[in-house]
């Protein structure tokens, strides 16, 4: 039972407001614009931005979704501790367009130009094979200097595949759509002409593959921009453009007739009875997660705030205890739960195992709730096979084909990481919790580790005091390297949320996912015995 | 002696209901849109017809179901001269005045001429003055009638004037006269038998008017003294008895202060005819079929006696803070039934459909009380409890104007409407700004609550007319509930001010800790009900689809209706203000100008075609 008046409980809820004031304030940066850390010079380069007509991506999408869809932003602190701006200069996310789920990735020209970085070009990555695990269609609003020059040596091979992705989704049968409000040359022209359908704004887009100074340098012509890559020119006379539109709003209005009419089905079989609010306060979940990883809490008490009406039918309770499974609905979709309640033995192995391969033959998507310290270790559990039992866990999720996605809740340490479906091994959605860890193993182990290996190494030269800050140095690495910010920066998952957002953002990423077909599969590796 | 009512609506019922109780069997016609109307049901039997103004029908359908009398209600062809002859040529009774006597007055300007030699005292009319008004000579009930202001709008209103009473009369014929500026309308109800008898039945005060048609009617009139009363019933009993008045009759007055000058008689019953029943407790319609039976008026003079106080309103179905646009729609709930103290006059059911065929009166409301502070009062809190949804109607407004201060203290002119604006849109801020959010009420998604974001950013907006006046809503969801605001100008950019914290439930609305109780009838557009008003919303479209179409896009019908008059051509150069489009909707009129300078690119409409609401009719490149 949680007792929301004790103090672990209110410890928890301080630290995880706190964490998540910190990461409303990053987002509220990256939301306004601008894309550097001095707010005077964001806000002259969004009132130039203004000056011109234009709007901001995040305003593009807002005209571009129907009336009350929600939004679920992806990867919004892209970039976070690296040298890119904080969310990477593009948008991302899922919402509805007349009446249909789609992703939609917005460049913002407000950072950088809408030029790329690596995080840009990995968040975009992300977003298209989002789209087409999903078979969601895919919305681009482009406006975007092209490759951040500085840095083309880091993305000019990986973002080639971009545009590889663009006609792939197509041949998928996933539509794409493209509405080009500025520049989108070079390289970035053919992500217009790579696309499905192609929406230009007069007298504003700019599309070609070598601009006026480059025209001239190659072939000596004075080229005119208008003439070389203008709207009109596309819709007139090179056919790039399918429809000409007035303004921003007015592109994005035919961007959204475009979708009407597309007349797009999901292939999935949808939700199976009417979604039920949970019976328990989602508001607990901010004092039940664990402000320090290594205190453990109870996933059933997560559970009881995030499955309609609290209702979880358990599967082998009695067995395996430290792995929970079970079925229950999410928003009336019905899903199976992996849960970690503590280290994974060769028992909870093969639990899992055999609960994945249910859910397959039921073609049930699955969630599994990560809060993993490792399998474990020693004499007895080496002897006992934990490897070939662990492998077969790895092995049923790995060849798994119904919908996985993954929620951090906590740790997320070694190969634990791998049998509950980590990044890896690439389940539809990752959501973190603030609290969420993520490392090969936990910071103070690691470096425990360290200091015993450096010990053997050294023998009796091993200086205990000497070592002490090398020690504590790297702990403070790890640590600084295995939070959800560094995590969330590095696109190892789809987005820190609020806890409290849970059964929502699981709700939306499994109504995605219902987009396209929901099957399983009884094909897996050969099982270790 | 089988009585049939050329006529529809609430005054077929009610001549239905008297003739019923004495006994007379009863015939109702009704067209095709009135098949299940309330007066085809309230009838014997009932014959088909195409028009309630077509005579001969009329008369054949009398012939067919044998009936004896005809009672031609108000409006269509009561005060017809030609239909009355007709009626007594088939040897049928005609349950009105003479032939002679509806041609006598149906002529303003002949009227005027007979009630000057009965010594009754009369406007002087003439052109030079301002305000004047422009009135038909065959008209009646504000139709063709025109206040004009400047000289300079007086010939657009002429033309006007004489389009509207053209198509509503058939005599365009029209005069000036001038308008008198804080003026009471107050009218003395007469009636004369085939003996020689004329008696009146007080003064009934009919001030309150919008477009010149009535909606409040009292008696007795708050600004005539005992003196006035007997100064003005008597020249109204010397006209009658001038022209040897025959059945139900209506002198109309207007009254400045202690004098009095003619305007019109009606030579029929009046809709406001039952305040005057009311207080004097005698059933119009049964005299009118007694004195058409040959037999001596009921009572003499002296025998009647006005006691107490009695207002009636119109219910319309009408936005009166939009224009008094009439609104058109099923109405599913018509909660407006006869109490005690109350008589409710209406041809509607719940369920019913109202039209743009016909006058879009709902029902009219009478309550009589021994004084006028407690008919008002009464009367006010009947209509704010009355149930009626669906349509907008004029409830609300009528119930204001019956609590208003000027109103209680009889301070009522015929510009009442036009000096208290205040009684046309009751309807604080927070309730309006409460309302728009209500459209967002049906977009909770299956997995999301309506607008629901992970990351905040860019807030929802929303632009609406409630109760007809424009309103820009931003929002975004907070946990606890959807912080709105008010916006100035663009949804996005434009200045806001907040409203405050609003919750929502399929059956309330709470901003900032006030709750209401609502309930909602449409989508993107309806009616709401809140705090007792009912007000019109209407969503508008995220993008102007027209904005940039190269044509369609430009002046737009408010009402559906039927074009009457294009103006212009394409090619035409036209100004900003410049009349393009004359539509009749409702039974009025109403004109589509062009919104900037600009060229005529194409005409979408062409007189005599049925249009929709928000068609456009003209395309106009603007320069």
């Amino acid at each position: 039972m949680i007792d929301p008046g004790s103090e672990q409980f209110t410890a928890n809820r301080d630290a995880m407001l706190t964490a998540l004031h910190e990461i409303q304030q990053l987002q509220a940066k990256v939301a306004a614009g601008g894309g550097s850390g001095d707010p005077e010079k964001n806000a002259r380069t969004i009132a130039r931005h203004r000056k011109r007509g234009k709007l901001l991506p995040r305003e593009r999408i807002a005209y571009l979704l129907d009336g009350g869809s929600p939004f679920l932003e992806l990867s919004p602190l892209a970039g976070w501790g690296t040298q890119d701006p904080l969310g990477a200069g593009v948008v991302t996310g899922i919402g509805t367009i007349s009446g249909t789920e789609c992703v939609i990735v917005a460049n913002d020209p407000t950072v950088k130009g809408g030029a790329q970085g690596p995080s840009s070009v990995r968040k975009g990555l992300r977003a298209m094979d989002i789209a087409r695990q999903n078979r969601l269609p895919l919305i681009s609003l482009t406006e975007s200097a092209g490759a951040d020059l500085p840095q083309q040596a880091e993305i000019f091979v990986p973002g080639g595949a971009s545009f590889k992705n663009l006609t792939q989704l197509s041949a998928a049968g996933i539509p794409t759509v493209t509405m080009v409000f500025g520049s989108s040359t070079a390289g970035g022209a053919y992500v217009p002409g790579m696309s499905d359908y192609v929406v230009l704004q007069k007298e504003a887009a700019k599309v070609y593959l070598g601009g006026p100074p480059l025209v001239k340098m190659a072939i000596d012509e004075d080229a005119d921009e208008e003439e070389l890559g203008g709207a009109e020119m596309h819709a007139r006379i090179s056919g790039l453009g399918d429809y000409l539109a007035q303004d921003e709003p007015d592109a994005l209005r035919i961007g959204r007739e475009i979708v009407q009419h597309l007349r797009w089905r999901k292939q999935g079989p949808g939700p199976d009875r009417s979604p039920v609010a949970p019976r328990f306060d989602p508001d607990e979940l901010l004092g039940i997660a664990s402000a320090d990883v290594r205190v453990p809490f109870d996933v059933h008490d997560v559970l009881a705030r995030v499955l309609d009406d609290s209702a979880f039918e358990e599967f082998k309770p009695l067995y395996g205890t430290t792995l929970v499974t079970g079925w229950g609905h999410i928003s009336g979709y019905p899903v199976g739960i992996l849960g970690n309640n503590g280290i994974l033995f060769s028992e909870e192995s093969h639990k899992g195992a055999q609960f994945i391969q249910m859910c397959n033959r039921m073609d049930v998507p699955i969630i599994f709730v990560q809060n993993i310290t490792g399998f474990m270790v020693g004499t007895r559990y080496e002897q006992g096979g934990i490897i070939k039992d662990g492998a077969k866990l790895i092995n049923a999720v790995s060849n798994s084909t119904v919908p996985h996605i993954t929620l951090m809740v906590g740790a997320s340490y070694g190969a634990g990481n791998y049998g509950m479906s980590g990044r890896a091994y690439d389940p539809r959605f990752v959501f973190t919790w603030p609290n969420h860890r993520i490392a090969v193993m936990g910071p103070k182990q690691l470096a425990g580790v360290l200091t015993i290996v450096a010990k053997q190494k050294a023998g009796d030269a091993f200086d205990e005091t000497a070592f002490a800050p090398i020690r504590d140095a790297f702990e403070k690495q790890v640590e600084d390297q295995s939070t959800a910010l560094f995590a969330t920066g590095r696109l190892w998952d789809d987005g820190i949320i609020d806890p409290r957002d849970t059964r929502t953002v699981l709700g939306m990423a499994l109504s995605a996912a219902h987009s396209g077909p929901v099957e399983g599969t009884s094909a897996f590796g050969i099982w270790r015995m | 002696m089988k009585i049939l009512v050329a006529n529809r609506g609430e005054i077929a019922c009610r001549v239905f209901r008297t003739a019923a109780r004495l006994g007379h069997p009863t015939v109702a016609v009704f067209t095709e849109a009135d098949r299940g109307a309330l007066h085809t049901r309230s009838a014997d039997v009932a014959v088909a017809i195409e028009s309630y103004l077509d005579q001969e029908e009329i008369l054949r359908a009398a012939q067919r179901v044998a009936a004896d009398a005809i009672h031609p209600g108000y409006g269509f062809l009561s005060e017809n001269p030609d239909f009355a002859q007709a009626v007594l040529d088939a040897g049928l009774t005609w349950i009105g005045p003479t032939p002679d006597s509806i041609r006598a007055m149906a002529l303003k300007v002949e009227a005027k001429n007979l009630a000057e030699s009965a010594g009754v005292p009369m406007l002087t009319s003439g052109a030079d003055v301002f305000p004047v008004l422009v009135k038909a000579s065959a008209g009646g009930g504000g139709k063709g009638m025109r206040r004009v202001d400047r000289p300079e709008d007086l010939d657009e209103a002429v033309a006007a004037a004489k389009r509207e009473a053209a198509s509503a009369f058939g005599d365009d014929t029209v005069f000036v006269e001038r308008y008198l500026e804080r003026a009471r309308h107050v009218e003395v109800q007469v009636f004369g038998d085939t003996h020689g008898n004329v008696v009146h039945l007080f003064e009934r005060e009919c001030s309150i008017q919008r477009r010149h048609q009535k909606v409040v009617e009292e008696s007795p009139s708050p600004g005539v003294t005992a003196e006035l009363r007997d100064r003005m019933t008597a020249a109204a009993v010397s006209l009658a008895a001038e022209i040897g008045y025959v059945g139900a009759g209506t002198v109309e007055f207007m009254v400045a202060g202690d004098e009095f000058f003619f305007l019109e008689m009606n030579t029929r019953l009046q809709v406001e005819h039952p305040v005057t029943e009311a207080i004097t407790g005698r059933d119009l319609v049964e005299w009118q079929i007694q004195v058409a039976q040959g037999e001596p008026l009921p009572a003499t003079q002296a025998e009647i006696i006005a006691t107490g106080h009695a207002i009636e309103v119109r219910l319309y179905a009408e936005d009166p803070a939009n224009g008094y646009l009439p609104n058109t729609g099923t109405l599913r709930v018509f909660d407006v039934a006869a109490e005690d103290d109350v008589r409710v006059d209406t041809g509607f059911v719940a369920g019913d459909v109202v039209t743009a065929n016909y006058d879009p009166m709902l029902a009219k409301v009478i309550v009589h009380a021994p004084s006028r502070d407690q008919a008002a009062t009464r009367l006010a809190a009947y209509l704010r409890k009355a149930g009626i949804e669906g349509v907008v109607t004029n409830k609300d407004s009528l119930a204001a104007v019956l609590s208003e201060p000027d109103f209680l203290a009889g301070q009522t002119t015929t510009d009442y409407l036009d000096t208290h604006a205040s009684v046309l849109a009751p309807i604080q801020d927070h309730v309006r700004h409460a309302l728009g959010v209500l459209a967002v009420r049906d977009q909770d998604g299956p997995v999301a609550p309506a607008g629901w974001r992970n990351v905040a950013a860019v807030p929802e907006w929303l632009q609406l007319t409630v109760a007809g006046s424009p309103v820009t809503l931003r929002w975004m969801r907070e946990r606890a509930g959807l912080r709105v605001q008010t916006v100035e100008g663009d949804p996005l950019l434009g200045e806001a001010t907040d409203v405050g914290l609003v919750r929502l439930t399929p059956t309330s609305v709470e901003v900032d800790g006030v709750l209401m109780p609502v309930t909602v009838v449409g989508e993107d557009h309806g009616v709401v009900t809140v705090e007792g008003l009912t007000l019109a919303f209407e969503v508008l479209p995220r993008f102007d689809e027209n904005a940039h179409a190269a044509e369609g896009g430009g002046p737009t019908t408010p009402v559906p209706g039927t074009v009457t008059d294009v103006r212009v051509g394409e090619g035409d150069e036209v100004s900003a203000g410049q009349i393009l489009v004359v539509l009749e909707a409702m039974k009025m009129e109403h004109t589509i100008t062009a919104d900037a300078d600009g060229v005529v690119t194409a005409v979408h409409v062409r007189a005599g075609q049925a249009v929709d609401a928000h068609q456009v009719v003209v395309s106009i490149e603007e320069v």
